[in-house]
């Protein structure tokens, strides 16, 4: 139980940086080619 | 493409001339090649540190001079290279390859996207230096120590990264300077996987070999010829110096010390922020021989006090010249009166500081202005979970996470810029990797999990410098192609004619640079004084405020480039909207003398009209 709440926490945070940072990188590509 | 394939060759040269001068000074130390993991890159590390104090010495005594250079660095090949060559010769390239057969897919797949990588930057580095950072900065000032043969040339005397950049320049070109910082970026590399290996099984290593090449900040900061480069080798070289001290046999541990001074010594002196790591470095070295050899207290204080000699001799003499001479900060050439950045109260708050690792690395609107100006997603996502879920932290690991922590919070105080962080890019990169790796324990979800994370960012980081070349730099690629790279760098510097126009006006001036924090063209050097820091928060006080502080600077001009104001507002978010009214303001009560369109944006300049000087003048007359 307890390793799942483990594995649970570990990609939640994963999941949430990968979101932010590819949001970044979509914006920062989409405006260096001048969309 | 010959020019490049020439620069290519004087690069080599260059690192096969340090790396056997570095040879002999290990050999000399009575350190041999048996006993030292990466050797060859403590043989660089060593011999640029040689190379860059032989050019100190050399530029005190007025003999910077082409001539000579070349000579020296071909007396250094005849009697270093061939010892160093065979060395490595003997070495079975058979084993190495049997060694990457033994490798999983997923690690073959990781070294291939590092080989991609190390590609991308070896093409960002081919191409003719584009930015004013490295126009103005990074090599304008190695151009004026040249220019007058002596360090004379310029206030502040060198640090270790521009000595080495006076001594590139010397026998070849930029490039051949720029060539010389990737070696030491692969060198640094190198030696992140053998203190990863040092510590942990070899996947932690491969991974974390990956993960530290394949960081988007490095493909600029190699392009910049970053003193930071220097530092990203020197970092992980003394982390491993340590260990290998503290495993060492008695006889030899003087030796040892002595090369952890010397690596502290070098990473001091190549950017005022290394002093941090001497301060860091200290306890370790006590730790060591108080609890690893518990020796007497005599024998403690006589190392440290070997110890402290080596680091501020070799260090201080830079540090001695740059208080007096009043360029510690790197402002170069701004009056104390306006060191400090207008935006550094707002910043140094204690939330920014907690938001500080998330804000590197989501850096859309606070701190990168660049696309490669963060260190990937992977240190984010994965070290907090080696601290919380993953736990015990191995010590190894919790030392470098601690140095890691120290060094960041003197990042976050002193400077805004990202760059500044990528010398513990190596320490991070393996915690990184260490964290990947233990996801194995929470079972194969996350194992899976955290394979395919790491593969995406990864091939986004691999795209990132893609892009950084295929898209930016494909028209300075064709010039280089064609061999018109003094014809691109003319095209680049088209701020260049602004200073022309006032040069050809006016010979005397002082210029303020409004934007900038930098120099845009090394010629503007000749005709004006330049104020290319921003005013304090202070000067923008009030409207009165400002006025008095540009009367107390003399300032004759300003200097606008949209470029870089742009570049300021998207990395400065929390700038005082105060400051940016009371800018507006000001110019709004100045007159235009020139306007010319530029790639970025309009240049303009304008004449700094102090109303109540002309009032004064009035009321006499």
């Amino acid at each position: 139980m307890k390793k799942t709440w483990k594995t649970v926490v570990s990609l939640c945070w994963v999941a949430t940086v990968y979101a932010f940072f590819l949001r970044q990188y979509a914006e920062k590509v989409l405006s260096a080619f001048g969309m | 493409m010959t020019q490049a394939l020439l620069d290519l060759a004087v690069a080599a040269a260059l690192v096969l001339a340090a790396a056997g001068l570095g040879r002999m000074l290990l050999k000399a130390m009575g350190l041999h090649d048996a006993s030292v993991p990466a050797a060859p890159a403590f043989s660089l590390a060593l011999g640029l540190m040689a190379a860059a104090f032989a050019t100190l010495a050399l530029g005190a005594a007025g003999l910077l001079y082409a001539p000579l250079f070349q000579a020296l660095l071909i007396a250094c090949l005849v009697l270093a290279g061939p010892g160093f060559l065979r060395e490595y010769a003997r070495l079975s390239p058979w084993a190495a390859v049997r060694r990457l057969l033994e490798i999983t897919l997923l690690e073959k797949v990781l070294l291939v996207l590092t080989a991609a990588q190390t590609l991308a930057m070896l093409l960002v580095i081919l191409i003719p230096p584009p930015g004013s950072n490295m126009l103005a900065w990074r090599l304008a000032v190695p151009r004026m120590h040249i220019a007058g043969h002596t360090l004379a040339g310029h206030r502040a005397w060198p640090l270790l990264g521009e000595s080495l950049a006076i001594a590139a320049l010397l026998v070849k070109s930029e490039v051949a300077a720029q060539l010389l910082s990737l070696a030491v970026i692969c060198a640094a590399a190198a030696v992140t996987y053998t203190l990863a290996r040092r510590f942990f099984i070899r996947r932690v290593a491969i991974v974390a070999l990956a993960i530290f090449m394949l960081t988007p900040q490095l493909v600029s900061s190699v392009g910049f010829f970053a003193p930071e480069c220097m530092m990203a080798l020197l970092v992980p070289l003394t982390f491993l110096a340590l260990a290998c001290w503290l495993r060492c046999k008695p006889q030899h541990r003087l030796r040892w010390l002595i090369l952890v001074s010397l690596l502290t010594a070098g990473v001091a002196a190549t950017k005022p922020v290394g002093a941090v790591h001497a301060a860091l470095v200290l306890p370790a070295v006590l730790w060591i021989l108080v609890l690893g050899f518990r020796e007497r207290p005599t024998a403690i204080a006589r190392r440290l006090t070997a110890f402290a000699a080596v680091v501020s001799v070799l260090a201080g003499l830079w540090y001695v010249q740059m208080f007096s001479a009043g360029t510690v900060s790197g402002d170069h050439d701004a009056p104390a009166a306006v060191r400090r950045d207008a935006s550094t109260r707002s910043r140094l708050c204690p939330s920014a500081l907690v938001t500080y690792p998330w804000d590197v690395t989501m850096n859309g609107r606070k701190l990168g202005m660049l696309i490669t100006d963060n260190p990937g997603p992977l240190p984010l996502a994965f070290i907090p979970l080696l601290l919380v879920v993953l736990r015990p932290v191995p010590r190894a690991a919790s030392l470098m996470l601690l140095y890691t922590a120290v060094f960041a919070v003197v990042v976050f105080v002193t400077s805004a810029t990202t760059r500044h962080l990528v010398p513990v890019f190596g320490l991070t990169s393996i915690a990184t990797a260490l964290a990947i790796v233990r996801m194995q324990k929470l079972g194969r979800m996350a194992a899976t999990a955290a394979a395919s994370a790491l593969l995406v960012a990864c091939v986004l980081q691999v795209g990132i410098s893609a892009k950084a070349v295929a898209g930016d730099e494909t028209e300075r690629l064709k010039m280089v192609a064609g061999g018109n790279a003094e014809a691109h760098l003319q095209a680049q510097a088209s701020v260049c004619d602004a200073f022309e126009f006032l040069n050809a006006g006016r010979p005397q001036g002082r210029v303020l640079l409004l934007y900038g924090s930098s120099l845009p063209c090394p010629r503007a050097v000749a005709g004006f004084a330049v104020i290319d820091a921003p005013l304090s928060a202070d000067a923008y006080r009030s409207e009165d405020r400002l006025v008095s502080v540009l009367r107390s600077l003399n300032v004759d001009y300003i200097y606008v480039d949209e470029h870089a104001q742009a570049l300021a507002q998207a990395g400065q978010a929390r700038l005082d909207p105060r400051v940016a009214e009371l800018q507006e303001w000001l110019l709004s009560c100045c007159r235009l003398v020139y306007r010319k369109e530029a790639p970025g944006g309009q240049i303009r300049i304008y004449r700094f009209i102090d109303r109540s000087r002309e009032r004064t003048e009035n009321e006499r007359l």
